[in-house]
């Protein structure tokens, strides 16, 4: 019975180590192997009916008729026939794999607490400008059971890496060279270690297949896997969201659980199998497909204009490739190591496989001949290659195909957007837009903008870097507690920040609505309004009457604010003695000043930790003719051209918090003299063509007369 | 890839810059000692109006800018970019308009050919020559640039027509240096 909360990561270590074996005597090299697979295969384009067995995670028949019935699992109803042990290495498992590639910086995983305003950019990647977990010291069950509702399992949450939990100070090498935050501040601190690390009850997050590979309409809910993650009843998951049975009971209310005692069976959830979906022969129908599905992609990488949540969703189009009839994976494919292609321009395939024609570039500009390899060739799937008529190209030297071609139409004001994994979209709630954190985009940036200058400078000028090509990007700023100490900012653990923050702020669900929470006493109000009128409520209240306790407000909810945060910060600073605190939102921080002020920091004064984090979008990608550019060069050759100079405002969680707005070319840290000389060189252009061409015929004229004078004269002195 | 080809071509075409360079100045070398070798004292040519010598000296100027601008940003760094890029434009238009005046006052006309009954002596070949390379070359590198300008050719098309400006302009100095050097020795009554 409680096999379901073992890790059996000694029979997977050896099935694994198995696996490895079997494929080097095979062939000596594995990744053939890893490609073919060692399991029959229909190979047919029908695919294969899976009428299956469901096994438990003790390799045993899931019988749904007994007393306290087991949750199916993946890895052994899966891994009967696919290698699983292969496919859980791939790109969606392997982020906390320290052997895996890094990739291009992407969307980081977002730790969101709204209790103490806390939006901090997790990546175990090593992504410049986000934070290691293992370094902030949070375990790895902690953020699979944070996070792992909008991840396929397995990866952070697996056997492999909650057994790692206390690896911090064993991967401490390799963890400070792939982030900048090294800190024994957050080692051990915070929650009880056994609160931190849940595993010995919960077991390991499955990997569930059925989140990619469902077929739509087949009644699996990827919002059921992520409340059940979220509720801790990981190995129960799968088996809930595809709606084989109902479960009872959540994994996260088990305090004190003793897995060992007698009576932990009948504590734990309690499924209960639909039995009709069970043939006689006791195997079910599992509604599968073999490439995923748009709406499956689409479950964890929607992104949406925030403006479009107020009802104007029917307003906007979706991407031209899928209004063609394509499908997320038509590009974005994987064999069976799970290796999914990302797309961008020079992404190397770690299976060395050749993919430069399921980039834009590869697939719609590359060559149609002269690879070896029809599978390298321009033109699948009938992409057009486009001519894009006069305009230089310089153009694909400075921008990507993206740059011109996806995300919503620039603005003056960059607009915000939301995401499914940040806003948990998929939620039955009702939204804003206005969530946080603020995501802003599209902004057009370099994809190295956060190096220094100089830097920057130097791939800039190297011709074949891809670096310096500006792509369209997605920001926000990170807001966290951390601690501030020769000039670097140091983020805590939100755990621990949490702990000792929770009391000073007297906040329970809500930081920035809390936080600007206030009421007058009866005392104020009989000061301000008189005996009479103070007991009337406020919608009674004539507008001047209003006028005035909102001004009372306005005055006590500063005061508020800043008693508060000054006992928050001083709560760390107690508990971090020699440290100064800060509170770090939307590039300013908040330090205390003296006993009893707070002061304001510049993002210059924090430095890094207070900039924006940014990842490259690539969709909706929008027809030819709404690409920037399409309306003429001003459309980026102007002073007012939204490329460089939209607005982009960042979005704190400090009420009232007065924000500094920057213009995108201060991130692209262009050149702005020379920007603005080339815009007065377009500001006349359509003239100076005309005046040239002007001058051209003229002198094609001249030179003709000139040259019929010369031949006439030749001739006539000849003769 | 559509990309890579322009480093390549780059590349070559700085060779192909440092070759030409070369042969400029050793065919300038040996001219000068042909021609004060075989020198004897010819009238001195005529002097042209002061507008015409300004139109000349402005173009002239504007040929070094954008061979500054477009070659030696090229033989430094490999391409022409920032700065560089954006004086080569500015100075691109100067010289289309000045083209027309070089074309009407510099090509060869009656008064520059030998006339019998004024005892008129006829103007160097080599001048008469490099007047014709100059404006036609202007015209090609020009005429390029201008038609790059236009919504017609496709990128394939932009980058052909870019090589073949990058030769007219290079076709552009080495007429400029011959004729500036054919008209200055014209002037000194070497020829």
């Amino acid at each position: 019975m409680l096999s379901i909360v073992n890790f059996g990561y000694l029979n997977r270590l050896r099935r694994y180590a198995l696996t490895l074996l079997f494929s080097a005597m095979a062939c000596g090299d594995s990744s053939p192997a890893m490609a073919q697979g060692r399991y029959a295969t229909s190979d047919s384009h029908s695919g294969y009916v899976h009428w299956i067995e469901l096994l438990d995670a003790n390799n045993t028949k899931v019988d749904p008729t007994a007393e306290f019935p087991q949750p199916y699992s993946p890895e052994r109803t899966c891994g009967r026939c696919h290698e699983f042990d292969t496919i859980s290495h791939g790109w969606h498992f392997n982020a906390a794999d320290p052997s895996a590639e890094s990739g291009r910086p992407g969307q980081p995983w977002i730790w969101s607490d709204p209790r103490s305003g806390t939006h901090l950019p997790l990546s175990y990647r090593g992504w410049e400008g986000t934070y290691h977990p293992d370094v902030l010291g949070l375990s790895r069950w902690e953020v699979a059971a944070k996070l792992g509702g909008f991840m396929p399992g397995g990866g952070v949450g697996s056997s492999q890496n909650v057994a790692r939990r206390s690896a911090v100070g064993t991967e401490t090498d390799s963890v400070a060279r792939r982030s900048a935050v090294g800190t024994e501040l957050n080692d051990a601190g915070g929650a009880d270690a056994a609160e931190r690390d849940r595993s010995a009850i919960t077991g390991a997050t499955p990997i569930d297949c059925l989140l990619c590979h469902n077929n739509q309409g087949s009644g699996y809910s990827p919002f059921v896997w992520t409340e059940q993650i979220e509720s801790q009843n990981f190995a129960y998951a799968p088996t809930v969201a595809l709606g084989l049975a109902e479960v009872n009971g959540s994994m996260a209310r088990l305090k004190n659980f003793d897995p060992t005692a007698a009576d932990a069976a009948s504590k734990l959830p309690k499924l209960t199998y639909n039995t009709n979906r069970f043939r006689s022969d006791g195997k079910v129908f599992i509604d599968l497909v073999r490439k995923p599905q748009n709406n499956a992609c689409n479950y964890c990488h929607t992104n949406v204009p925030a403006n479009s949540l107020t009802g104007s969703r029917w307003l906007h189009d979706e991407d031209v490739h899928v209004r063609a009839g394509m499908m997320c994976a038509d590009c974005h494919r994987n064999g069976l190591d799970h290796h999914t292609v990302r797309g961008f321009e020079g992404e190397r395939h770690v299976a060395g496989s050749l993919i430069a024609s399921l980039s834009c570039q590869g697939c719609h500009l590359g060559s149609e001949t002269g690879t070896a390899d029809p599978l390298a060739r321009a033109g699948r799937m009938g992409a057009p290659k486009p001519a894009h008529r006069g305009l230089p190209p310089l153009h694909f030297e400075k921008l990507s195909c993206t740059a011109c071609h996806s995300g919503p139409q620039l603005e003056q004001q960059v607009p915000r957007q939301v995401n499914s994994i940040i806003h948990r979209l998929g939620e039955h709630v009702k939204r804003t837009g206005q969530e946080f954190p603020a995501i802003l985009g599209p902004v057009n940036l370099p994809r190295d903008y956060r190096l220094v200058e100089e830097d920057r400078l130097a791939s800039e000028n190297a011709a074949s870097d891809t670096h310096g090509k500006y792509t369209p990007h997605r920001l926000f700023w990170p807001s966290f507690w951390g601690t501030l100490s020769d000039g670097k900012v140091e983020p805590l653990n939100p755990e621990v920040a949490y702990d000792l923050v929770r009391k000073p702020l007297k906040v329970r669900k809500e930081f920035t609505e809390e936080l600007r929470e206030v009421s007058l006493s009866l005392a104020q109000r009989k000061e301000l309004l008189g005996e009479a009128r103070a007991r009337v409520k406020d919608d009674e209240r004539t507008p001047k009457e209003r006028e005035k306790v909102q001004e009372a407000e306005e005055i006590v909810r500063e005061a508020q604010i800043e008693e508060r945060m000054q006992a928050a910060l001083l709560a760390i600073e107690e508990e971090f003695r020699g440290k100064q605190a800060v509170y770090v939102t939307a590039g300013t921080g908040w330090v205390r000043d003296g006993d009893s002020k707070l002061k304001v920091l510049s993002s210059e004064e924090l430095g890094l930790a207070a900039e924006s984090y940014a990842w490259p979008l690539a969709h909706n990608v929008r027809p030819a003719r709404q690409a920037l550019g399409a309306e003429g060069c001003t459309q980026c050759h102007s002073d007012e051209a939204d490329f460089f100079f939209a607005e982009l405002k960042p979005v704190g969680l400090v009420p009232d918090q007065d924000v500094f707005p920057v213009e995108v070319h201060e991130l692209q840290q262009a050149d702005m003299a020379r920007l603005k000389n080339w815009n007065q060189l377009f500001a006349g252009r359509s003239s100076f063509k005309i005046a040239s061409l002007i001058a051209l015929a003229a002198t094609c004229l001249i030179t003709l007369s000139v040259l019929a004078w010369n031949i006439g004269t030749y001739w006539q002195r000849k003769s | 890839m559509l990309l890579a080809d322009p480093p390549s071509l780059n590349i070559s075409f700085a060779q192909v810059l440092i070759a030409v360079a070369v042969v400029v100045a050793v065919v300038l070398v040996l001219a000068t000692l042909v021609l004060y070798a075989t020198s004897r004292q010819y009238e001195r040519g005529r002097s042209r109006h002061w507008l015409s010598k300004l139109a000349y000296g402005a173009y002239l100027f504007l040929i070094a800018a954008l061979a500054l601008t477009a070659f030696g940003s090229l033989l430094v760094t490999g391409q022409v970019l920032g700065y560089a890029l954006l004086f080569h434009v500015a100075a691109s238009g100067g010289f289309v308009f000045l083209m027309v005046a070089i074309a009407f006052l510099y090509l060869p006309t009656g008064a520059d050919y030998a006339d019998d009954r004024s005892g008129r002596r006829e103007i160097w070949w080599a001048a008469r020559w490099s007047a014709w390379a100059l404006v036609v070359s202007s015209l090609v590198a020009a005429g390029t640039m201008l038609v790059s300008m236009l919504p017609v050719l496709d990128t394939q098309g932009l980058l052909q027509m870019a090589t073949l400006h990058r030769y007219a302009g290079l076709a552009v100095v080495v007429s400029a240096i011959f004729h500036l050097y054919s008209l200055t020795c014209a002037r000194l009554g070497w020829r």
